[in-house]
């Protein structure tokens, strides 16, 4: 390598850094969990004895199938749940639209777990639906029963990710493929099979992948609804109750991490060299036409169907927040604030942990996201876009694997003055949060540094400011939407991350909200309080979601209306 | 040649379509001949693509009536049509082969398999693509691309050949040689085609016949030359090339017709023309010329100063002053010829059988 040039000494100075930060908290963790897979516990060779002791085991075997089984299957049902949707905004002008975006996000602002023990109360053998199927039917369905409960959840939860993805992909088709292919003699299913949807494709696959990998690696649902058998939850118990020297919690999170790395491989093929992405100017996108009167019944009864079944959790668990007893009963016995009351006096140190940790976990990654964005977009620095992959990667390692890779890793590592193991100190929370939730506030950063234009620095520079002076006072202030809504994405989901923090919580007065809500809702007389901090959580989570929306549409109105200039200066 | 398409007569009466309050066709007649090579001219936002894709079925459902071979077809959905379109942006489908592409009309009309695979091979080599079926059209060229969408239409041997704007992302050279080439199909195929242009080279070159349309409306239809020499309006006088239009009115003097100015300059014209409001002349109309000659029947003299001088390579564009008129004048420019200077003082010269008279 060349010798640096004045202006790149501090970039290097600072990729330098970062490059150590994430190879002691990502890269060393993770290879740490993969080489102990291969070891020997007893000799410390280098085995592969241990995955045949995997598989040997018939718990392990069944768990492994489980967890196959229930994330297919949950793909499925997500499937069948966000087609028509995704088909019914792309293809009609339909007023239900703005309901179905909104549905989209919906889900998402509430970790999966959360609901559970309110889906149960709901759709349970003994749960609301079931009595009232019994009362008028004389049927009762198992919805919740063993791995059914988990595929409920799970696809109810993250259909939004196959919503999503799919409704971008179609409204990315260009009109004239399929006025192509009526002017051909083509129309109707036939078209949407042959032609819409093979184009739609890629982005539904990403959207399957993510779903797939989502709910193999959710730890909070299986636990809290007793589904065992299942892989994540196999690794937790097993670290937990037979410590961080037992091999079967690292086997599982070396096959977890092959999950992982299979499905982000999946969608990264979809993907590439199919940029179905057609649209042309003045194009647009699929045509669409009006329902007729009959169609629209139709649509608007299937659509409040699924967002019923949607929105059940939040409303389980709204009613399980005010309710004295839910027992036995379709709705709860009575209301009360009690849980609400017991909670702010009681728990309120799991919300002030939360806030504290996620905040700083938030404020790190927008800081860690901005450099790496800088260096990697406006730098030549050598192996620069490996910090962008480095800090990626966190998306293909399960919570779990972190959280484990942490334990082994860490245990032995002393804080000096705290007196005690970085394992089990609390920052070390909010390192877990910071790893975990960096490649969402580095898309965000990336994508605002995109926008700034390179003349823009270049005129700063001409007239006499050095580069740091221009990162201070032209670049970050241009990014700072991108920045905030960075900050805002990193902070709300941080703040209900479960599966890496419950790995790491070494006593109750560290724990943050997700933790708290799992203790509480493990006994009866604690879900009505678990409730409650759900919905504290839902809150903070939706007001955060709401705000990084606006601020994301702020600044793109904003750039809008600075965009002729830029066009200008282009010419 | 198998792929001999029955060419049908295209007859639009009457039409007209609205996109919600906004009227973007307003009672067009039109009569589109067998076999006939013909293109909508106009500028965008005269409603030019709106009526090709009337014709095929996109879009608002227009009034009136579009009789293609006799058959009213503007109620019917596009896949009952059968006319061919090719998309300004091809639209071929990345997902599919380029023989896939092609055959996908084929296999809609349930034809049998070994007929398919014959037809697309014959398709494919008219456009001489014969070795390029197995390619994604994302591995082709711009122009290979173009011919892909052409095989693709011409296969099912629709009754008339939609083309919109087909020449507009290639580049210059492409785009002359393309042009060359889809004449050449027609011609093999006497395939009625209809296409859409705004570019006036390329419907001057290719149509027997042009429709030129402004704001949804028609203007005038005829022979490239016919619309160039007696343009119908101002609109169509300065659409198709360059032309001075000097407003005005006609006077009548005792046995002299002519034409005022508003600038001033007078031009006499033939009696009976009461209701011309303009008149139009091409700058290669008029001559500049040192001062000194006189005014003739054939050919009449105006003083002018120049004002401003562009050498645009094959021509000498003058702009002069005469009166309150600035008018423009091209010379061939020949090496060694004498140029005027700016300011100079010239003698402008125009042959009244050169004057276009405007009613509209």
């Amino acid at each position: 390598m060349s010798v640096l040039s004045k202006s790149e000494r501090g970039p290097a100075a600072a990729g330098l850094l970062i490059a150590v930060l994430l190879a002691l908290f990502l890269l060393i963790p993770v290879l740490k969990v993969i080489y102990v897979a291969f070891l020997d516990p007893h000799t410390g060779e280098l085995t592969l004895l241990n995955f045949q002791d995997f598989f040997a085991s018939s718990l392990f075997r069944e768990s492994f199938y489980n967890s196959l089984f229930v994330a297919t299957m949950s793909v499925v049902f997500a499937s069948i749940i966000a087609l028509p949707l995704a088909y019914f905004t792309t293809r009609f002008n339909f007023s239900g639209a703005i309901i179905i975006q909104t549905l989209g996000i919906i889900p998402l602002i509430m970790p999966p777990f959360v609901g559970a023990v309110a889906m149960k109360l709901l759709f349970g053998s003994n749960g609301s639906v079931n009595l009232l199927l019994e009362q008028y039917f004389g049927i009762n369905i198992p919805f919740m029963e063993g791995l059914n409960g988990v595929i409920l959840v799970e696809s109810i939860h993250y259909f939004p990710f196959i919503l999503i993805n799919l409704s971008a992909a179609l409204i990315n088709i260009d009109r004239s493929m399929e006025e192509s292919a009526q002017n051909l003699g083509s129309h109707g299913f036939r078209m949407f099979r042959r032609i819409v949807f093979p184009l739609a494709m890629p982005g539904y696959l990403a959207g399957a992948a993510l779903v797939f990998i989502k709910v193999v690696d959710d730890l909070g649902t299986p636990l809290l609804l007793d589904v065992n058998k299942m892989l994540a939850p196999q690794a937790y118990l097993r670290i937990t109750s037979i410590g961080i020297s037992d091999p079967m919690g690292y086997v599982i999170s070396v096959i977890l991490i092959a999950f992982s790395l299979l499905s982000l491989y999946v969608s990264l093929m979809a993907m590439k060299g199919r940029d179905y992405a057609t649209t042309q100017k003045g194009g647009g996108g699929l045509s669409k036409r009006d329902l007729k009167p009959m169609e629209k019944v139709a649509t608007y009864g299937l659509v409040l169907f699924i967002l019923v079944i949607v929105l059940s959790p939040h409303v389980g668990l709204l009613l399980l927040s005010f309710g004295t007893v839910w027992s036995f009963a379709v709705l709860p016995d009575g209301y009360t604030f009690a849980h609400y009351i017991k909670v702010a006096s009681e728990a309120s140190q799991y919300i002030t942990n939360t806030l504290l940790y996620a905040g700083i976990a938030a404020l790190f990654d927008v800081i860690l996201g901005t450099a790496i964005a800088y260096i990697v977009y406006r730098t030549k620095l050598t192996g620069r876009k490996w910090l962008d992959y480095g800090a990626t990667m966190a998306l293909a390692v399960p919570g779990v694997v972190l959280g484990i890779g942490y334990l082994r890793t860490f245990y032995s590592v002393d804080v000096p003055f705290a007196d005690q193991p970085l394992a089990t100190w609390w920052v070390i929370i909010v390192i877990a949060l910071t790893v975990r939730r960096l490649p969402y506030a580095l898309r965000s950063c990336v994508a605002a540094i995109q926008q700034v234009s390179v003349m823009l620095e270049e005129s700063a520079e001409n007239l006499g400011a050095t580069k740091g002076r221009t990162v201070m006072r032209i670049v970050v202030p241009l990014m700072s939407g991108g920045i905030l809504a960075g900050f805002v994405t990193s902070f709300a989901t941080a703040s209900v991350e479960l599966s890496a923090t419950i790995m790491l919580v070494s006593r109750e007065s560290d724990a943050p909200l997700a933790f708290g809500i799992y203790e509480f809702m493990q006994s009866a007389s604690g879900r009505g309080p678990g409730a409650a901090l759900g919905m504290i959580a839902v809150v903070l989570v939706g007001l955060g979601t709401y705000f990084s929306h606006k601020i994301i549409e702020r600044t793109e109105k904003s750039r809008a209306s600075a965009r002729p200039v830029n066009e200008e200066a282009k010419a | 040649m198998s792929l001999q398409a029955q060419s049908s007569e295209v007859v639009i009466e009457n039409l007209g379509l609205s996109f919600g309050d906004t009227q973007v066709l307003k009672g067009i007649d039109l009569t589109i001949k067998a076999g006939e090579f013909f293109s909508f001219l106009g500028p965008s936002g005269s409603g030019k693509s709106t009526l090709l894709r009337a014709i095929a079925g996109f879009g608002p459902e227009p009034t009136g009536r579009i009789l293609i071979g006799g058959q009213d077809v503007a109620k019917l959905p596009p896949w009952e049509r059968n006319v061919g379109m090719v998309f300004q942006s091809y639209a071929l489908w990345p997902h599919m082969t380029v023989a896939k592409n092609v055959a996908f009309g084929l296999e809609e009309r349930k034809v049998a398999r070994a007929q398919i695979d014959k037809r697309v091979k014959q398709a494919l080599d008219l456009v001489d693509l014969a070795d390029f079926g197995e390619r994604r059209p994302s591995q082709l060229s711009g122009g290979q691309q173009q011919r892909v969408a052409l095989a693709r239409t011409i296969i099912i041997e629709p009754r008339v050949l939609l083309l919109d704007e087909p020449l507009s992302n290639l580049d210059a050279n492409l785009r002359v040689q393309m042009r060359g080439d889809i004449l050449a199909l027609q011609k093999k195929l006497n395939l009625t085609t209809i296409f859409v242009t705004h570019d006036q080279e390329e419907a001057n070159t290719t149509s027997v016949r042009m429709a030129v349309l402004n704001h949804g409306i028609l203007q005038q239809v005829g022979a490239p030359m016919e619309l160039y020499d007696a343009p119908a309006n101002r609109f169509v006088a300065s659409f198709l090339g360059t032309a001075n239009i000097l407003e005005g009115e006609v006077r009548t003097n005792g046995q002299l017709t002519a034409f005022l100015s508003s600038g001033g300059l007078q031009i006499p014209i033939r009696q009976g023309a009461d209701s011309i409001t303009a008149i139009a002349i091409r700058p290669q109309n008029i001559s500049l010329h040192t001062p000194g000659g006189g005014t003739s029947e054939a050919e009449l003299r105006f003083k002018a100063v120049v004002s401003d001088i562009e050498f645009l390579g094959s021509t000498l564009r003058y702009a002069v002053k005469t009166g309150q008129e600035t008018m423009l004048v091209d010379h061939v420019h020949e090496p060694g010829d004498r140029v005027f200077a700016l300011e100079e003082q010239v003698d402008m010269a125009i042959v009244p059988d050169h004057v276009t008279l405007l009613r509209g």
